[in-house]
């Protein structure tokens, strides 16, 4: 599944979820995919790598500010962990407005 | 020359003969300190922190660092699980950690990752995956997470992508023969 929405140059908030039956992406608090799901076959071999598909490549080439990964699915969950990384790195518009009186 | 023979015998001795009980703390002050001694116990009072001394440790231990630097867990798991990031490939430079309140901190440069320390407890049937990543142009996919495997050039397991240089980002299961060269 691929985002039907390029990203621009420059950081950016990143959320996915797979569940059984659903898989989304997000981008800055957007929905910009969201297409059915199976169920995932990692082997008993896989190995978890952050900033390159393991020895195989496809490196990263730029920043990775930070990584969150939780083992369930939750609106309520993806809310606060992209307002917390929005709040903390200054991104996008998903910063919970002052209160104000 | 009774008395002359008192008389020098006062001389030798002094004007009075110790105590024995100050002869006996004499010696076993001195004894006491020559077995601390002996056994290592006084070797603080001779050991001094000198700059030099100071400087050669310093050294010794830049020195182990760099040596050990790679595979060393750079990265740390926050969440309390121990989970963390060990580096595998690549050079470590500019890897600074993580500034609060800006994303410009760490990066990486296209030869380096990190491997997860346990794979096994990330292999997830349903999952959720928030980063800060920066947008660039490549001429390549460029993968942010995995936990993959390729046993006999077929994929197995999850890669978090963006995509070339349209950008996007990609999840995909990676449950079918991987083609590409790289």
């Amino acid at each position: 599944m691929t985002s039907g929405k390029a990203l621009s140059e420059g950081y950016h908030i990143i959320g996915v979820t797979y569940e059984g039956k659903q898989k989304n992406i997000w981008v800055d608090g957007e929905l910009v995919g969201r297409s059915p799901s199976k169920g995932l076959d990692y082997g008993k071999g896989s190995v978890a790598a952050v900033g390159a598909l393991r020895e195989f490549g496809f490196e990263f080439r730029s920043g990775i500010a930070e990584l969150i990964i939780c083992d369930s699915v939750d609106a309520g969950q993806r809310a606060a962990a992209e307002g917390y990384l929005s709040a903390k790195y200054g991104i996008g518009a998903l910063v919970p407005p002052p209160r104000v009186g | 020359m009774h008395d002359g023979g008192c008389g020098a015998d006062r001389l030798r001795f002094g004007s009075r003969e110790p105590a024995r009980s100050q002869l006996e703390a004499f010696l076993s002050v001195t004894n006491d300190r020559a077995e601390q001694i002996f056994t290592g116990q006084l070797s603080e009072q001779t050991f001094r922190l000198r700059p030099r001394y100071l400087e050669v440790v310093k050294e010794s231990l830049a020195k182990r660092m760099d040596s050990e630097a790679i595979g060393d867990v750079v990265w740390l798991d926050q969440s309390g699980r121990g989970i963390h990031c060990a580096w595998l490939a690549g050079t470590c430079s500019g890897w600074t950690g993580i500034t609060e309140g800006t994303a410009a901190g760490n990066s990486v440069h296209g030869q380096e990752y990190f491997g997860l320390t346990n794979s096994a407890a990330l292999r997830l049937p349903e999952f959720s995956i928030y980063t800060v990543v920066k947008a660039v142009n490549s001429d390549q996919a460029q993968s942010i997470y995995c936990n993959y495997d390729n046993p006999i050039n077929w994929g197995k397991g999850v890669n978090l992508q963006l995509t070339q240089t349209a950008k996007c980002a990609s999840l995909r299961r990676m449950a079918r023969k991987r083609t590409t060269t790289r």
